[in-house]
C-alpha cells in the first residue's frame, strides 16, 4: 500500500492520446484546415476591418486604433455595450431559473412520456424565430394577450404600456428564446448523475433537500455553467429582439453594428463593435470552460 | 413503538416487492441476530438486492413489515434508520474528497468539522486509508474505492452495514484479502453484517448464517456447514458447491431414514431427508464429488461398476469422471491417494456412503441452476 500512496495519479497508467503518435498528426490536418477557412479566417479578416477607417465612401488600407478610441470616447456607445451585458445577464440567469425545475423533474421524477415532454420543449426551436418574437408583440402589446384579459377582468382601465418597446419586453423575449438552450445541457447533466449516488445520499442520512444541495447541485454544475453561457451569448449579440420589440431605449450593441454595416456604411466601425463582442463571447467561453473541466470527476 | 424485548436486530416478516410482473421478492421470513454475520446468497436477479434495499428503506414492500432492533420501520425513510449501505459500484460522491465523502454522513447528522475529525481519522485507520484524504474516486484505485465506502458507511457506527456485492468488481486476490479486512472489522466492532453476493465461496468462508435465494424465494437459511451437507432443496444442492445428480425411482423405503432409489438398474441406499417421499416416486439423487470414492479400501453400502470417462488434474486432487449406463458421476481424488496408472477407459468400482446422499422430489429438476 506504502508505495502507491507515493505514487502520483498522473504517472499511473497515462493515457494516450490521438496525437501522441506522431503519424495522428496528419489525420488532424483537414480539420484544422477546415477550421481556418470557416472559422479562423473570417475572424480574421473582421479583425483587420476593424483597424481600418472610413474616409468619406470609401475605406482606407491604413491600419489605426481609431475605430476603437471612437468607441471608448463616446459615452452612448460604452453605455450601450453595458446595457447589453446587463440585459444578456438578466435573461440569461432568468433562463436558467425558469430551465432548472422544469429539467429537474422532467429528468429526474418522472418516468413516463419524459421524452415527449423533452421534444415540447425543444419543440420552439422549430419554430422561425422570427415568428416567436412576433407572438411575443402580441402577448405583450396594447391589444395584446396580457392587456386584453386584464381589460376584460376590469383590474385596469387603460393598457399597460410598460410592457413593450423597452428592455423588459427585450429581456423577456431573450429569456423566452434561450430557454430551451439552457435546458437541454441542464437536462442532460441532471440525467447523467447515477440514482446510486442519490440512494447513498438517502443512505447516509441526508433528506431530499440536503441530497439536492450537497449531490445533485454540485454535479450539474457543469450543464449549468454550458446552459449560462449558451444563453449569455445568443442574448449578447442578439439585435432582431431588441429591433422589434426594444424601441429606442431597449436597443443593445447588435443593433449598432448592424446599423453600421447598414445605413451607416461605416464597416470599420461596425467590424470594431463586433470584435468587442467576439472578445468578450471568447472571455465567457474561457472561463466557464475552466469551471466547466470538473465534468471530468463524474465521466472519468 | 421500541420493544426492548425482542432478540432480533433485523427482522422481515412476509415481505414481498413485486415489480410490474416479476415478483422479485415473494414472501420473505428472515431474523437476524445482533452481531451476526448474514449473507444473502442467490444467482442475479434473484431478489438479494431488492431485499437489502428493503432493509435500508431504499425500497417500500408492498406487503409485509421490516423491524429494526424490534421496532416496525416499515414506513421510516431511508435517512431515517440507523442502517447504512456499501454500495455495489461503490457510489462515492465523485464531487468530493475521500475525507468528505467520510464526513459527508456526519454532516447530515450536523456534527462540525472539528467535532467528526477525530472520528474520520479513526475510521479511515480502521480501513487502511490514512494519506488518501485529499483524493477523489477517480484518482484512488477499484480496492481503495471500496474501503472508502466501507469507511463512509462506518463512520456513523451503524448497528447494522448492509453490504450489496461489495467485492464483487475486484479481482481474485484483492478479493480474498479484503474479505479478511471486512470480517476483521465485523468482529471487532461487533457490527451486524448483512452482505449480498452471488459468490458461495465468499458467503460459506465469512458468513454466520446464509439465506440462499433464488427467483424471489428463501430457499434455505441455516449455517454455512448446513447448507453445504444439508441442502434444503434441489436448488440450493446445484447453486453451493459441486454436485452430482442422478434421476431414479424409489425403489423401497427400508427404514425411516433411508430410501432405496433405483437409477438405471442399480440401487442406490440413501438418506431419507425428505420425508414426503414414497414409494415409485420419481427423484433427484445427489452426492458431492469428494464424497465419491474411486476403488475404495473401505466397505461401502454403495458400491457400483463404472469406467472412466475422464480425468482432469486439478492442482490438489483430480477430477475423475467415472460412467456407468448412461450416468456420469464425478468424484474428487486427493493428489497422494490417486492411482496415477489409471486411464480412461478403465472399469473401476465407485463408491460411497448412503449419508452422503440427499434425495429431492423430482418436480424440483426445475428450479435447478444449468450450467450448459
Amino acid at each position: 500500500m506504502k508505495s502507491m500512496k507515493e505514487l502520483p495519479n498522473n504517472k499511473r497508467g497515462k493515457k494516450r492520446g490521438v496525437f501522441d503518435k506522431p503519424r495522428s498528426y496528419i489525420m488532424g490536418i483537414p480539420i484544422i484546415f477546415w477550421l481556418l477557412i470557416i472559422i479562423i479566417t473570417p475572424v480574421i479578416l473582421m479583425l483587420i476591418m476593424s483597424f481600418r477607417q472610413k474616409v468619406g465612401y470609401d475605406i482606407s488600407n491604413i491600419l489605426t486604433l481609431s475605430n476603437y478610441l471612437e468607441i471608448l470616447k463616446k459615452p452612448s456607445y460604452v453605455k450601450i455595450l453595458l446595457r447589453s451585458f446587463r440585459i444578456a445577464l438578466i435573461a440569461s440567469t432568468l433562463a436558467i431559473f425558469a430551465s432548472y425545475p422544469l429539467a429537474y423533474y422532467i429528468s429526474r421524477k418522472i418516468r413516463k412520456g419524459r421524452h415527449l415532454l423533452f421534444m415540447l420543449i425543444i419543440a420552439p426551436l422549430w419554430i422561425s424565430y422570427l415568428v416567436r418574437i412576433i407572438a411575443w408583440r402580441a402577448i405583450l402589446g396594447n391589444k395584446g394577450l396580457i392587456n386584453s384579459t386584464l381589460m376584460a377582468l376590469g383590474l385596469i382601465k387603460e393598457p399597460l404600456s410598460f410592457l413593450l418597446y423597452n428592455q423588459f419586453a427585450v429581456a423577456i423575449t431573450l429569456t423566452y428564446i434561450s430557454i430551451p438552450f439552457v435546458f437541454i445541457p441542464l437536462y442532460t447533466a441532471l440525467e447523467k448523475i447515477p440514482v446510486n449516488l442519490i440512494d447513498a445520499a438517502r443512505d447516509l442520512g441526508a433528506n431530499e433537500f440536503h441530497t439536492f444541495i450537497n449531490v445533485i447541485l454540485p454535479l450539474c454544475i457543469p450543464g449549468l455553467l454550458t446552459g449560462f453561457m449558451l444563453a449569455f451569448i445568443i442574448s449578447l449579440g442578439d439585435y432582431i429582439i431588441p429591433m422589434q420589440l426594444g424601441g429606442t431605449g431597449g436597443m443593445m450593441l447588435g443593433n449598432i453594428i448592424w446599423s453600421q454595416f447598414g445605413f451607416a456604411f461605416n464597416w470599420p466601425l461596425g467590424a470594431a463593435l463586433g470584435f468587442i463582442l467576439f472578445s468578450i463571447a471568447a472571455v465567457i467561453l474561457a472561463i466557464t470552460q475552466k469551471f466547466g473541466s470538473r465534468e471530468g470527476m463524474l465521466y472519468e | 413503538m421500541k420493544d426492548k424485548e425482542s432478540k432480533w436486530q433485523v427482522e422481515l416478516v412476509e415481505v414481498t416487492k413485486i415489480y410490474k410482473d416479476t415478483i422479485a421478492v415473494n414472501n420473505c421470513n428472515i431474523k437476524i441476530k445482533a452481531g451476526e454475520f448474514f449473507s444473502l446468497l442467490g444467482p442475479s436477479g434473484c431478489g438479494k438486492t431488492t431485499t437489502l434495499r428493503i432493509i435500508a428503506g431504499l425500497e417500500e414492500p408492498d406487503e409485509g413489515k421490516v423491524f429494526l432492533e424490534g421496532g416496525d420501520v416499515t414506513n421510516v425513510p431511508a435517512h431515517r434508520r440507523n442502517v447504512n449501505t456499501v454500495f455495489q459500484d461503490y457510489a462515492i460522491f465523485p464531487h468530493m474528497s475521500v475525507y468528505d465523502n467520510v464526513y459527508f454522513p456526519l454532516k447530515m447528522r450536523k456534527i462540525s468539522k472539528k467535532e467528526a475529525d477525530p472520528r474520520i481519522k479513526k475510521v479511515l485507520k480502521l480501513v487502511n486509508l490514512e494519506g488518501f484524504e485529499k483524493r477523489y474516486s477517480s484518482q484512488v484505485s477499484g480496492g481503495q474505492r471500496q474501503r472508502v465506502a466501507s469507511a463512509r458507511a462506518l463512520v456513523n457506527e451503524p448497528r447494522v452495514l448492509l453490504l450489496d456485492e461489495p467485492l464483487g468488481a475486484l479481482d481474485f486476490k484483492l478479493r480474498v484479502s479484503m474479505q479478511k479486512v471486512l470480517k476483521d472489522i465485523q468482529r471487532n466492532l461487533n457490527i451486524t453484517f448483512i452482505y449480498v453476493t452471488h459468490d458461495q465461496t465468499e458467503a460459506i468462508t465469512m458468513s454466520d448464517r446464509i439465506a440462499v435465494m433464488s427467483q424471489g424465494l428463501i430457499h434455505q437459511i441455516g449455517t454455512p456447514d448446513e447448507i453445504y451437507n444439508n441442502p434444503a432443496t434441489a436448488f440450493v444442492a446445484s447453486f453451493i458447491g459441486e454436485m452430482n445428480f442422478l434421476e431414479g425411482l424409489v425403489a423401497s423405503i427400508p427404514s425411516s431414514d433411508t430410501v432405496e432409489v433405483s437409477v438405471s438398474n442399480k440401487n442406490i441406499l440413501c438418506k431419507n431427508n425428505d420425508q414426503k417421499i414414497s414409494l415409485n416416486d420419481g427423484v433427484l439423487v445427489s452426492i458431492r464429488p469428494e464424497k465419491v470414492h474411486v476403488n475404495p479400501l473401505q466397505s461401502l453400502k454403495n458400491v457400483i461398476e463404472a469406467e472412466i470417462s475422464r480425468i482432469v488434474f486439478k492442482g490438489n486432487n483430480f477430477e475423475v469422471t467415472a460412467k456407468f449406463d448412461k450416468c456420469e458421476v464425478r468424484s474428487l481424488v486427493d493428489y497422494k491417494v490417486w492411482d496415477k496408472s489409471q486411464k480412461v477407459g478403465n472399469r473401476v468400482k465407485i463408491g460411497w456412503n448412503p449419508e452422503d446422499v440427499q434425495v429431492f422430489p423430482i418436480s424440483m429438476k426445475k428450479d435447478m441452476i444449468q450450467y450448459e
